[in-house]
């Protein structure tokens, strides 16, 4: 999959990125077309890091320079091994594991995964709050329940509980220390793992993809204590459906942003306007994960912190 | 940890695992014993966390056998009185297995027909 990015990306896709990215675009264009590196992530719930990086060096891995869980690997199928059926890993993309880093879950805490299936993000905080505490992992789809089932069954996340609500609907009393919004979104950040991101890409498919997000988001916020600490993420360019939904619900909750910066990762901060809309300027505190600049998917992640009242 | 039982099954879970009531729950946890209408095994999940502390009723399996295990036969030259084992490979906890009298009947999760390289 080394394409030239004008026969394969969609013209409208072009013409805005563009426009967001000016002289930039083309090389991120010709990012898009490069296959990632594969990625996993070592399961401390199974084992001591250094002993499972060992037991684990046939892989070839290579550390991620932002994340001491993380590493690239060069084996073809890292999904069909014995190692990975036992739970030793999960194989996840690398820029997919930053918006848990940016939630920093601590043992002990209640935290909600608000649209959980496959369970990458869920079995990660798990990781994170090393058994202690609980998270639930909520996911409205019965068919992808049966996968995140399987995931938190294999990578041994024995305080995981699954709901299987309409996240759009939750409301208080506010119940959780932390809160992971990662929404359907139009995806266009996977591009570089699987062109199938782009069949269903079309100009519209962003304002489509809002109103679900801002649902979940607003019962994110709902049912997060006051001080509590909610991230949102999603895995597309859009401003759309990052900027956008960021500055929907700044101006009707009592939310908060916080920087997002991460060691070892060149991220962008948040653009500060787009087709006319000006953002509130704290929405240059989110992070804009771009693959020309990190070799990685791409990726938007916002902090907020639920005020007092 | 808590363990909490939802029909023939135990499952264990955090204390707070155990405590919270959010709305549309369906399962607490990961499973731990299985089928306690018939005196229980452990499940898959559990063998896989806990199994390599086992001693004993464990049956450790060569590569050609392990190449029978996953792809679901029975292992003809393992053969017992029909007790539920541990099975391991190369020292991991793979899965369970009853050892019957016609060979070592593999009892693991469709998914392990995923593994490929082992
Ligand atoms: C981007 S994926 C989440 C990926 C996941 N966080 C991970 O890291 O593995 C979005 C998920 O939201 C689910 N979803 C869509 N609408 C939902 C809703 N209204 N309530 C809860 N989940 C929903 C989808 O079925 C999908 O599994």
């Amino acid at each position: 999959m080394n394409s030239n990015w004008r026969e394969v990306l969609p013209r409208p896709f072009i013409k805005k990125y563009r426009k967001l990215l000016g002289d930039e675009s083309e090389e991120f264009f010709s990012s898009l077309m490069r296959p990632l590196r594969r990625s996993i992530r070592i399961n401390t719930l199974k084992g001591d890091l250094g002993e499972l990086v060992e037991k684990l060096s046939h892989l070839s891995l290579t550390p991620l320079p932002f994340y001491r869980y993380g590493f690239y690997t060069d084996f073809p199928s890292p999904g069909a091994t014995l190692e990975h059926y036992l739970g030793l890993y999960y194989v996840q993309e690398a820029s997919a594991m930053l918006p848990v880093l940016v939630l920093d879950p601590q043992p002990g805490e209640r935290v909600l995964d608000i649209a959980a299936a496959p369970g990458g993000k869920t079995t990660q905080i798990c990781q994170h709050m090393e058994g202690v505490g609980v998270v639930v992992a909520n996911e409205v789809d019965q068919g992808r329940q049966v996968t995140l089932r399987g995931n938190i069954q294999r990578m041994g996340c024995h305080m995981a509980v699954i709901t299987g609500m309409d996240g759009r609907f939750l409301r208080p009393p506010p119940t959780y220390d932390r809160v992971l919004v990662d929404p359907p979104c139009s995806s266009e950040g996977t591009i570089r793992r699987n062109f199938s991101a782009l069949k269903g890409w079309s100009s519209e498919l962003s304002n489509r993809m809002v109103h679900i997000q801002r649902g979940l988001l607003r019962s994110g916020i709902e049912v997060l204590k006051e001080g509590g600490v909610l991230v949102y993420s999603t895995c597309t360019f859009a401003p759309e459906e990052n900027e956008g939904v960021v500055s929907w619900a700044l101006e009707r909750f009592n939310v908060e942003l916080e920087e997002v910066r991460i060691k070892g990762i060149e991220a962008d901060e948040g653009i500060g306007e787009w087709g006319g809309v000006e953002y509130p300027e704290e929405v240059r505190r989110c992070a804009r994960i771009y693959p020309h600049r990190t070799d990685t998917g791409g990726f938007f992640i916002a902090r907020m912190r639920k005020r007092g009242e | 940890m808590a363990v909490i039982r939802s029909g023939k099954v135990l499952n264990i879970t955090s204390t707070d695992g155990a405590r919270i009531q959010p709305p549309g729950l369906k399962e607490r946890g990961i499973s731990f014993i299985k089928d306690l209408n018939k005196g229980g095994r452990l499940s898959s999940a559990a063998i896989r966390l806990f199994g390599n502390l086992a001693t004993r009723n464990v049956v450790e399996l060569d590569r050609k056998q392990m190449e029978v295990y996953l792809g679901g036969g029975v292992i003809e030259d393992l053969r017992g009185g029909g007790d539920y084992v541990i099975v391991k490979y190369k020292g991991w906890a793979v899965g369970g297995g009853i050892l019957s009298k016609r060979g070592l009947i593999p009892m693991v999760p469709k998914a392990v027909k995923s593994v490929k390289h082992y």
